[in-house]
């Protein structure tokens, strides 16, 4: 029977190769998925042949399967089957009990579903949907699916979707993300997908199915595979690395135990399965690049090869050194003994056994480790694994604080979500006119078109992501930013515009000296081309004097240019004017006229210029005040002092009459 | 199959763009474009202002090429029935269990045509627009495949002044053919300019534009059955290859700055290639017909790379033929 069954394996693989060029893990992720019974959840850019090889790979297994293309208006009936209303007189005429039922359908009644661009579908929808996939029926129904295979293009801006969140990201144990032949430079695969489309590949066949029973027989034959105690020794010394050594925790992981102790041992045993062995070795630990690639941080998962190599290097040391034997024996019996019956629930016993093995290993080892991390990490000064790639930003203290009080004043205007008729159904409203039957729930019409009453079907709520509001950094590049300030400011900028990534605002940079120099990115200034402006930003040149006017009159012609609402300047210098209107009373007053924030951060040990205050005073912007500390850094402090500004303002409660002499300075330039 | 039925079709489609030239002046390129599009049944995108006869071009070729037509104007509330076709709520009884009630699509619109019209397609929402991408890729509607042979989709350019969103680049990649064209007046076309104002200032010439329905669907299929049957030579190849890996190697194209997938640049060129070839009169690919890749790339790469096209494709010619 074995052979059977890896007969039919093999059978998949060669269809599969026979559609699709390359793509190996792809391909063996899809088996292990089909094998294992877990759902599958692929990222991948537009046509490297997602769709295609989820859905050879269910074809050539003949099982009962279910596509559904998700968008934006996606019902959850659309996925699960058809309503039925069942109707019944009441007796003595007081009437009719009307109660929706479901007919099962879709994914409820298919072996494998492929969940075609998951991400576009709504959140709501969504739901109901992965809770579905993950308790394997719906209300008291258990369902038939084996596995559900979950497409997505990346989660970026520009393709219009809602990542998934966490917890529905993890009821998808195995991720992967794709690549195509060209992005990744593979040429030699890329000529033979030329040669292969030539010339236009007939429809898929029915020859080269496999029977759908022998993978419901490798399901079944996967679990007596034997975990051999150096593998799950291995396993949790891994375990130990991340969470330990690379810092993996809740803030930037998902290491739930569902995953990491339920189903990656099931997934250890398919591996070992697929490649033809009873028995698993370390080997098989390499499946877990299918499973960590979005619930550790990118950068730990580039790594995660030599991770596994060395954890395994590490335990069979330990393993060669200690005697662990007798503990262990006890444990592969268990297994054994699990392995050995074919009752469902002495094998979930003998697993349950080897999570609590791992859990109370982990334990143990964690707190031998605890004390131990505290050191190094205060030897490291931080978290050794998070990579400090551009600028280093912790010279400037308090950045958090600027940030976190530009955040505030960035969201006050727009809320996140608008409503508006094109946008995603977020939930249900009352209809307004009769229009409005053509978005509204089908079932609730039925029953309304049945029975007339004042109470109109409901509709669907739409709502939209605001398109945020804008954005522009405008930087003093003059010749007295050389050097240290350039580069703290350089941090500011970084952060500040990964603030406004996550506000999902439109952002445009401006250098200034005695000219003024926009960048532009493909003819645009405007750009959601977040790593552009760092970039720009990251490599400065500083020169020449300082002329406020110039900056700000290219940063408000750009706002007029477009209709956003909300519409921020952040101004960043280190010196007065020395060349224009020393006042820029004209840009002042359109700044005012067009509601733009001005939002100034000083940065120097000399007094901040008043204009700034005024500039910020007026526009109804906050002002920053930053100074170097004593440890070499960057203080950044809020400023408060209004003192000066109702000075000047001549506001009756200050008492004093107008400053004069500072408009006059500026009248002589 | 001879170069005989190669020269046929291609007088076939000359055909049709002397059609087009009778009520549009100038923009060759987006008639070359629309008619290898038609051809190797490839999508179509074309971005340009306003009042350049984008919407007008479109409609003519579908009229001409006298296939079943569809044109949807999209707007800001676009929703999948309008595309598809109407919503129905059907009811049945189902035994005593009670009534079945399913809401399902009596189909029309994109579904049942031929050659569709996708008019400012960049006025719908982004979020709306993918229950596009399967219908244009695989030409199916759930599970049943749909007549379409090409979509031809409009936008104006996506930059604040016009009230639309950039098309995603998942649906932007579905369509192959992908063509920027701007007015005449500000091509600086004066000859053109001057041919089209005789044109409408003409007594006889009627604002009512009647293209003649001069080819059908027959046509179509035999030149699609054709196509498949033109040949590539393995230095189109070579040269394809060789400027895609420059595209990621010196140009440092990546998903970031470009959309370089293996769908369009590995599968379709190809049959836009045998396309322009057939369009020729040839049932072979010769490296020039490499060209036809600025149809392409147009939305696909940076704008400085994509003027370079032609330059970039004579250089890879030459540098692989030696």
């Amino acid at each position: 029977m074995t052979a059977k069954i890896h007969g039919a394996i093999q059978g998949v693989q060669e269809r599969m190769n026979d559609f699709i060029i390359g793509h190996y893990p792809v391909k063996e992720a899809l088996l292990l998925a089909l094998i294992s019974q877990e759902h599958l959840y692929m990222q991948g850019e537009p046509g490297c042949a997602k769709t295609l090889l989820a859905e050879v790979a269910s074809d050539t297994a003949n099982l009962n399967f279910h596509f559904s293309q998700l968008h934006r208006d996606t019902r959850l009936t659309e996925l699960v089957g058809d309503v039925i209303l069942e109707k019944k007189e009441l007796p003595g005429g007081k009437g009719e009990v009307i109660r929706q039922k479901l007919m099962p359908g879709g994914v409820l009644t298919c072996e494998v579903a492929l969940l075609d661009d998951i991400c576009r579908a709504p959140g709501e929808a969504l739901n109901v949907l992965l809770g579905i996939l993950n308790e394997r029926k719906f209300l008291d129904l258990k369902i038939p699916l084996m596995t559900a295979i979950a497409t997505t293009n990346p989660t970026e801006d520009e393709y219009y979707n809602e990542p998934l969140d966490p917890a529905n990201l993890d009821r998808f144990t195995l991720q992967l993300k794709t690549q195509g032949a060209v992005t990744s430079s593979n040429w030699d695969e890329a000529r033979k997908i030329l040669d292969r489309y030539e010339g236009f590949p007939a429809e898929m066949l029915s020859e080269g199915r496999v029977s759908a029973d022998a993978l419901r027989d490798a399901f079944k034959a996967h679990k007596k595979v034997l975990l051999p105690p150096v593998v799950l020794s291995a396993y949790r010394r891994i375990l130990d690395d991340l969470r330990n050594r690379f810092g993996c925790d809740a803030g930037n992981s998902l290491l739930t135990d569902r995953t990491m102790l339920v189903k990656v041992p099931k997934l250890i045993k398919a591996m070992a399965f697929l490649h033809g062995r009873d028995t698993a070795e370390t080997e098989d630990l390499r499946v877990l690049k299918y499973i960590l690639t979005f619930r550790v941080p990118e950068n730990v998962y580039e790594n995660l090869d030599q991770i596994i190599d060395q954890a395994i290097e590490e335990n069979e040391q330990e393993q060669s050194d200690e005697e662990q034997g007798e503990q262990m024996q006890g444990l592969q019996e268990q297994e054994e003994q699990a392995a050995g019956s074919e009752e469902q629930d002495a094998e979930g016993e003998g697993e349950n056994a080897l999570i609590q093995e791992i859990l109370d290993s982990l334990q143990a080892e964690t707190q031998k480790t605890e004390s131990l991390k505290s050191v190094q990490q205060r030897a490291n000064g931080g978290d050794q694994s998070s990579k400090v790639t551009r600028s280093a930003p912790q010279q400037v203290e308090n950045l958090e604080f600027l940030l976190e009080k530009i955040r505030g004043r960035l969201e006050r205007n727009p809320a996140e979500m608008e409503m508006h008729p094109g946008g995603s159904p977020r939930s249900y409203r009352r209809m307004r006119s009769f229009e409005d039957f053509l978005d509204a729930d089908y079932v609730e019409t039925a029953i309304w078109l049945d029975r007339l009453n004042p109470t109109l079907p409901r509709s669907y709520l739409r709502k939209k992501k605001h398109m945020g509001g804008k954005v522009i950094i405008v930087r003093d590049v003059s010749q007295s930013m050389e050097g240290r300030y350039a580069r703290w400011t350089s941090s500011v900028v970084t952060k500040l515009v990964e603030m406004v990534r996550r506000k999902r605002m439109r952002v445009g940079y401006i250098e200034f000296n005695h000219v003024s120099h926009k960048y532009q990115h493909d003819g645009r200034f405007f750009t959601r081309d977040y790593d552009k402006i760092i970039d720009s930003a990251a490599n400065v040149t500083c020169s020449g004097v300082t002329n406020y006017q110039y900056p700000l009159r290219d940063a408000l012609e750009e706002f007029r240019k477009g209709r956003s609402e909300n519409k921020h300047i952040l101004f960043l210098t280190d010196g007065e004017p020395t060349q224009g209107d020393w006042l820029v009373r004209e840009e002042r007053r359109q700044a005012k006229g067009m509601g733009v924030a001005i939002h100034t951060l000083f940065i120097g040990t000399t007094e901040c210029p008043e204009i700034l205050d005024i500039l910020s005073e007026e526009t109804d912007g906050s002002r920053f005040l930053a100074t170097p500390n004593d440890k070499g850094g960057l203080l950044i402090e809020e400023r408060h002092d209004r003192g000066m500004m109702d000075r000047y303002l001549g506001r009756p409660d200050a008492g004093e009459p107008r400053r004069d002499d500072v408009s006059s300075a500026s009248r002589n330039t | 199959m001879n170069s005989e039925s190669a020269k046929t079709i291609a007088n076939q489609f000359v055909d049709l763009r002397k059609e087009m030239d009778k009520f549009v002046v100038g923009h060759e390129t987006v008639k070359t474009g629309l008619i290898l599009g038609m051809m190797s049944r490839e999508h179509i995108y074309i971005e340009g202002p306003p009042g350049m006869a984008k919407t007008m071009l479109a409609e003519i070729v579908a009229a001409a090429s006298n296939l079943k037509f569809y044109l949807y104007q999209f707007h800001r509330d676009t929703r999948l029935a309008e595309l598809v076709g109407d919503v129905v709520i059907q009811r049945e009884r189902d035994g005593d269990n009670g009534e079945l009630i399913v809401q399902s699509i009596r189909k029309g619109g994109v579904l049942t045509a031929e050659i569709c019209v996708l008019d400012d397609i960049s006025r719908a929402p982004g979020e709306a627009l993918n229950v596009l991408l399967r219908i244009l890729n695989e030409r199916q509607f759930q599970t049943d495949p749909i007549p379409l042979l090409t979509a031809i989709a409009t936008s104006n350019p996506t930059v604040d002044d016009y009230y639309n969103e950039p098309l995603d680049p998942a649906n932007l990649d579905r369509f192959t053919i992908q063509i920027r064209s701007s007015g005449l007046i500000q091509e600086n076309q004066w000859d053109q300019v001057q041919e089209v104002i005789n044109l409408y200032s003409d007594s006889e010439f009627s604002d009512e534009v009647k293209p003649q329905a001069m080819l059908s669907r027959k046509v179509f299929d035999n030149a699609y059955e054709v196509l498949h049957k033109v040949t590539v030579p393995d230095l189109v190849k070579r040269c394809l290859i060789d400027l895609l890996s420059r595209f990621v190697n010196q140009f440092k194209l990546d998903p970031s700055n470009s959309l370089i997938t293996d769908r369009s640049f590995l599968v379709k060129t190809i049959k836009v290639l045998k396309a322009q070839a057939l369009l020729s009169g040839r049932i072979e690919v010769v490296p020039d017909d490499l060209n036809i890749l600025s149809f392409m790339t147009t939305f696909r790469v940076p704008e400085e790379i994509n003027r370079s096209m032609p330059a970039l494709v004579a250089e890879t010619i030459q540098r692989v033929a030696s």
